[in-house]
């Protein structure tokens, strides 16, 4: 009988979080979205003339796991002088502390990183959350590197051997992001026509 | 229990932050600036308030035995609601609060006020002491909030972690000097003890 109330309450209380998540989808969709647009306004401000073009889908299935997704993204072309000089990527690293964190990275069509950003994170705060731009410079150090020009280490962070300073007291946020990354510029390095695989929108 | 008297005893006498110190995690991490406080504030008061409700509503139907895994669950959805809502219509709050925002689910001045209260109390009497309750730890937090954020443009001591246990030191002090000065001279009795049964959350403490 017990049982049986609590599972009715279990049954009720979740009713309850269910309709509030549909009725909140939308307008939280919405705000990320915009958080995001922010982040990357703010990102790409800091690098020399540079402009938005086309938004363009991404649908390789073998690229888009590379990159820690399972469905198909958005990658937008970063523009100089109306010539396409690189893309807007968005990476997950699946690893994170609490859950996968979510990175923009604007990539050369070399590729270089021009610069990254975290978007989307749960990570402790004070400890973890120093991998966001608002709470610390960290992970201004990318930019920059690219894998031809930056070494081994340089993609490792320091408890791992490399070289790359995690936080006291969290190692496996830094370590999540950073690998996140290599995984995501061997990708597109070793695949260096991976833009053909484009698909306007 | 008068219904001005169980608003004041949450807002004064028996203060959820100042004079029980319950819920101090959020308290302390979430007041460093006003903006910051008053969220979780607000957050905090309509998971408390909800929660005393439908407790309250419930209480004829939750045998002891379950009691505490369905107070959990009545809190937990209600928080995660809570959480929902502001995500969605202020993700910048959203951001700055963080963690403690699902957190709300494991304030004890939450299950402490259900467990004590709203599980024998009457629905109406059980919204006005969340409310009084809510309202007081609310204000408690803003002031912290407040006082941390003026100081902090003078002493950066302010603003970071050990600011706030000096500072939630002065407003517990400040609390008590202010207390005495009002009830000693009619009633001395309604001092808040100096015993330990005076941070006791369940039941009525004498």
């Amino acid at each position: 009988m017990n049982a049986l109330k609590l599972a009715i309450f279990g049954f009720l209380t979740s009713a309850l979080v269910g309709l509030v998540y549909v009725w909140t989808a939308e307008p939280i969709a919405k705000a990320q979205q915009d958080a995001r647009d922010a982040t990357i306004r703010a990102m790409l401000s800091e690098v020399d003339e540079i402009g938005l073009g086309i938004e363009t889908s991404l649908t390789d299935a073998r690229l888009l796991e590379q990159l820690g997704w399972s469905t198909p993204i958005v990658i937008r072309a970063l523009t100089r002088n109306d010539a396409v000089v690189g893309y807007l990527v968005p990476i997950r690293a699946p690893s994170g502390y609490s859950g996968p964190i979510d990175l923009i990275l604007a990539v050369t069509t070399e590729p270089r990183i021009l610069a990254v950003r975290v978007t989307t994170h749960r990570e402790t705060p004070g400890l973890g959350d120093a991998i966001d731009h608002r709470k610390s410079d960290w992970i201004q150090q990318f930019a920059g590197y690219a894998l031809d020009t930056h070494a081994a280490e340089d993609w490792i962070v320091r408890p791992d051997g490399g070289v790359i300073d995690a936080f006291t007291g969290a190692t496996i946020t830094p370590r999540a992001v950073v690998n996140g990354l290599r995984r995501a510029m061997s990708a597109l390095t070793n695949d260096p026509s991976w833009p053909s695989k484009l698909e306007v929108r | 229990m008068t219904r001005m008297t169980t608003l004041t005893q949450g807002l004064w006498t028996q203060n959820p932050a100042l004079v029980q110190l319950l819920g101090l995690c959020p308290l302390l991490a979430v007041s460093n600036t006003i903006a910051t406080a008053t969220g979780l504030a607000i957050a905090t008061l309509a998971v408390l308030v909800g929660a005393n409700l439908s407790i309250s509503l419930i209480r004829a139907w939750v045998p002891d035995t379950i009691r505490l895994p369905a107070f959990i669950l009545v809190i937990a959805a209600l928080t995660t609601c809570a959480e929902r809502l502001v995500q969605a219509y202020d993700y910048n709050l959203y951001e700055s609060l963080g963690i403690f925002l699902p957190l709300i689910v494991t304030n004890c001045l939450i299950l402490g006020r259900a467990d004590a209260l709203a599980r024998r109390t009457p629905p109406w009497a059980s919204l006005l002491d969340g409310i009084g309750q809510g309202l007081g730890f609310g204000l408690a937090l803003i002031a912290l909030g407040a006082l941390r954020e003026l100081a902090g443009s003078v002493v950066l001591l302010a603003i970071l972690p050990p600011g706030a246990f000096i500072g939630l030191g002065i407003l517990v002090a400040a609390h008590r000097l202010i207390h005495r000065r009002l009830v000693r001279p009619q009633d001395p009795a309604s001092l808040p003890s100096t015993e330990t049964k005076r941070v006791r959350t369940t039941g009525d403490v004498t």
